[in-house]
């Protein structure tokens, strides 16, 4: 049975059952009252022929014909009538003196139990007058053709002839006017029932119009109509409900928009990274992925080289979904394109941040790992910057490949000047090489220790014999079944390079061999790291003055940026550092062609502020206002350009540029 | 860095306050103390001889503006000479020349106080 059924069936229902009790009320009032009224009628006949009887006896001290017709002319209702009943003498009792049909039949017999019991009454109260009330009965005669229909009637006692009168009546007939309000209750009942029929049903429907809408809505909204949408006037809760429903679809078409972003950054992401490991003779190489979300920030990369060299690229983006993901591709071009350019891994790497650190906003950054394999010499030449370590199975041991200790090891994206070193190792056969992103370490049992790089080391040792296709998801199952099979929060992307064979002998163990001298070192550099006191940021200042100087600033402009890199390095040691001597400033001027540079970076995590805010001497003097706060408003006024960067867990970098 | 050594040179209601070294933070505590001892003297006019002074960095400015709120309180004038061109720029920026007018020389610096 359908909701609105339900309302049209309890609605009538009320007004069915309210018309019926209010009949009802309405019916047994009004026969209460009709028989009030006709035991008033029939006594006041009765009182009538009492009288009557009276002036006769007074007249004429006896019934004469006329009287007895005027008695008998009396009608009471329809076919009601008196009778009077000889009760003395004795041997006329129970005789009929007056009746419409039998008069001189004597009815004190007892078939007649009403009149015997009228003249017991009148009998035993001796001389009284008659009014002792009335009395139903059957009348039991064929009188007018109305056997057996209940009569109601009342009696009175004329004693000097010894008549009782009594007048009677059909209770029908009394009752007719009760009958006709019951049909008429009846015919209203029926008439204000279906007129009930016809409002509830409109107000029903007019109720139930929106929810119809509604469903018809939910249809068209389940057929992929988004830009359906519900007119809403009411403001009862049906229409709170489509109200509702117009703000879910739109929110609906909100996140399906996002969802269509991510699907967009997804495919994006899902072209950019390689379908298959690269065919090398001599190496076998597998990769996994594994997004955390829909859209991860992990990637990976083989490079191709001429002749026997091939490299591999793994990294890490700072930030997952849409923008995670545009970083990523970003990375992943400009790696791309720097391989095409430079031919070892530093250079890769130092070439792909100079684009990435104008490229991405500020907070972003991207940890890489960058490996070129030469399987003519034997060696993995590698640099890394900010990227885990990748480990190193050989010989039944698990290591750490060395790391360099006199290069940057920056993420990408965070400084204009990285000088990343190329370290190397020989390779031998049988090495598996294990890169992989931090997700894998990261992965957490519930409580705070993560999987970790020593479980990852006895997850590659106990699985490296296994098929290299097999190997990436081992360890994924061990990590996994290390959490419990939580969900991963984080990415997680491995690579694996097992070496099979050589071209050319190598050694047995494993050898770091010195940096190469290929760094990308600028002529006009001056590097200094100074302690975080105040005062020697003087040092900075005659450096970067000097180098102004040798490039042929003017003397004034020597003097502004003397100004300008002094406060820059107060704010670094105060604001910066905090004063806290184990952090230390580093300073690095740069001159390049025409345009002269000074980085100044703290490793702090005070707070720096770079507002733009101008600081007004009046409002100091006469405000009462912080004497203090000239530093960044000389700076800015003092340089050609300055930028401020915050580093996530770094620190701050802030670069001033001034040119010839 | 050179800390500051300052030199106070009373006369009658006019005082002459020579620096030299460097105007940091540091120069606070010496140049308040001249500047109190002065107007205890009844200084109406304090002058200041940078020309000894090589370094300002803006919390030696800083310091120039405590002393500037002070004297306007106090009614006192104050004068400048010797700064170098680029300061001269610097104390300009930062407004405080119009509240502490720069002479070439001493002497332009104390007939301006008359």
């Amino acid at each position: 049975m359908t909701l609105r059924a339900k309302f049209v069936t309890m609605g009538l229902l009320e007004i069915v059952l309210t018309i019926a009790i209010i009949g009802a009320v309405i019916y047994h009032e009004s026969r209460k009252e009709i028989e009030s009224l006709a035991r008033d009628l029939l006594r006041a006949r009765t009182e009538f022929a009492y009288t009557l009887c009276e002036r006769y006896d007074e007249l004429y001290h006896q019934p004469t014909p006329e009287l007895k017709d005027e008695i008998r002319r009396v009608r009471i209702a329809t076919d009601g009538y008196i009778a009077v009943i000889q009760n003395e003498p004795v041997e006329k009792k129970g005789m009929l003196v007056i009746h419409p049909a039998s008069e001189g039949k004597n009815i004190n017999i007892p078939e007649f139990p009403h009149i015997q019991d009228i003249i017991q009454k009148v009998d035993a109260s001796g001389p009284q007058d008659g009014y002792s009330g009335y009395k139903d009965f059957e009348q039991g005669t064929e009188a007018r053709g109305r056997q057996g229909e209940q009569k109601i009637g009342y009696y009175t006692y004329y004693k000097p002839w010894g008549w009782i009168l009594l007048s009677t009546a059909y209770e029908d007939d009394i009752f007719h006017h009760a009958e006709t309000v019951k049909e008429r209750t009846i015919i209203a009942a029926v008439f204000v029932g279906i007129l009930g029929i016809f409002f509830v049903t409109m107000s029903i429907r007019k109720m139930f119009g929106p929810l119809q809408q509604l469903t018809e809505l939910t249809h068209r909204v389940a057929e992929g109509d988004l830009d359906a949408t519900i007119v809403v006037e009411s403001k009862d809760e049906i229409g709170t409900l489509a109200r509702s429903f117009n703000f879910m679809l739109r929110s609906l078409k909100q996140n399906l928009r996002i969802t269509q972003e991510f699907e967009i950054a997804r495919r994006m992401q899902a072209e950019m990274l390689p379908k298959t490991a690269p065919q090398i003779a001599g190496v076998e190489i597998e990769s996994l992925s594994l997004p955390a979300t829909e859209v991860g920030g992990d990637f990976y990369d083989f490079l191709p080289f001429h002749g026997s060299r091939f490299g591999v690229v793994i990294g890490d983006v700072s930030g997952k979904g849409v923008s995670g993901a545009m970083v990523m591709t970003g990375a992943l071009s400009a790696i791309r394109f720097a391989a095409e350019e430079r031919q070892t891994a530093n250079e890769i790497l130092e070439r792909s941040n100079r684009r990435l650190v104008n490229d991405i906003q500020v907070n972003m950054f991207v940890a890489v790992f960058c490996g070129i394999f030469d399987l003519e010499k034997n060696v993995l030449y590698y640099s890394n910057a900010g990227q885990t370590i990748p480990l190193l199975y050989r010989d039944g041991e698990v290591s750490f490949l060395p790391q360099s200790e006199n290069g940057d090891r920056f993420p990408l994206g965070i400084r204009q000047q990285v000088n990343f070193e190329q370290m190397q190792i020989a390779l031998q056969p049988g090495d598996l090489l294990v890169f992989y992103t931090d997700g894998i370490v990261d992965m957490m049992d519930g409580t705070v220790e993560p999987f970790g790089f020593e479980r990852l080391q006895a997850s590659i040792k106990k699985h490296a014999q296994v098929s290299l296709k097999e190997l990436p998801r081992r360890l994924i199952a061990d990590a996994e079944t290390y959490t419990g099979g939580r969900e991963h929060s984080d990415d997680l992307t491995l690579m694996a390079v097992r070496v099979e064979k050589l071209a050319s002998p190598v050694g047995s163990k494993l050898d770091v061999v010195a940096p190469i001298v290929e760094r990308n070192e600028t002529p006009g550099e001056v590097r200094l790291s100074l302690p975080s006191y105040i005062g020697y940021e003087r040092m900075a200042m005659d450096a970067a003055a000097a180098m102004a100087k040798m490039m042929g600033f003017s003397a004034s402009r020597v003097e502004d940026l003397r100004t300008a890199v002094s406060e820059t390095c107060i704010n670094a040691i105060e604001h910066g550092n905090k004063l806290n001597a184990a952090n230390r400033v580093d300073v690095v001027v740069r001159s390049e062609a025409e345009i002269l540079t000074v980085q100044v970076f703290d490793n702090g995590a005070g707070f720096v502020n770079v507002l733009h805010t101008v600081p007004r001497l009046d409002e100091k003097i006469h405000g009462n206002g912080n004497p203090r706060g000239w530093g960044l408003f000389l700076i800015e006024k003092l340089v050609d350009q300055v930028e401020f960067k915050t580093m996530p867990e770094l620190g701050h970098v802030t670069t001033l540029t001034m040119r010839l | 860095m050179e800390e500051i050594q300052v030199n106070l040179r009373l006369e009658d209601r006019l005082a002459i306050v020579d620096l030299s070294g460097d105007m940091t933070s540091l120069a606070e505590k010496k140049l308040l103390a001249a500047y109190d001892k002065a107007v205890a003297q009844k200084t109406k006019c304090l002058v200041f001889n940078f020309s000894r002074v090589n370094y300002i960095n803006s919390a030696g400015m800083s310091v120039m503006i405590t002393i500037l709120t002070r004297a306007q309180n106090h009614g006192v004038n104050l004068r400048a000479f010797g700064l170098s061109p680029h300061f001269q720029k610097i104390f300009d920026m930062v407004g405080l020349l119009k509240y502490i007018p720069h002479f070439a020389v001493e002497a332009e610096a104390r007939a301006s106080c008359a």
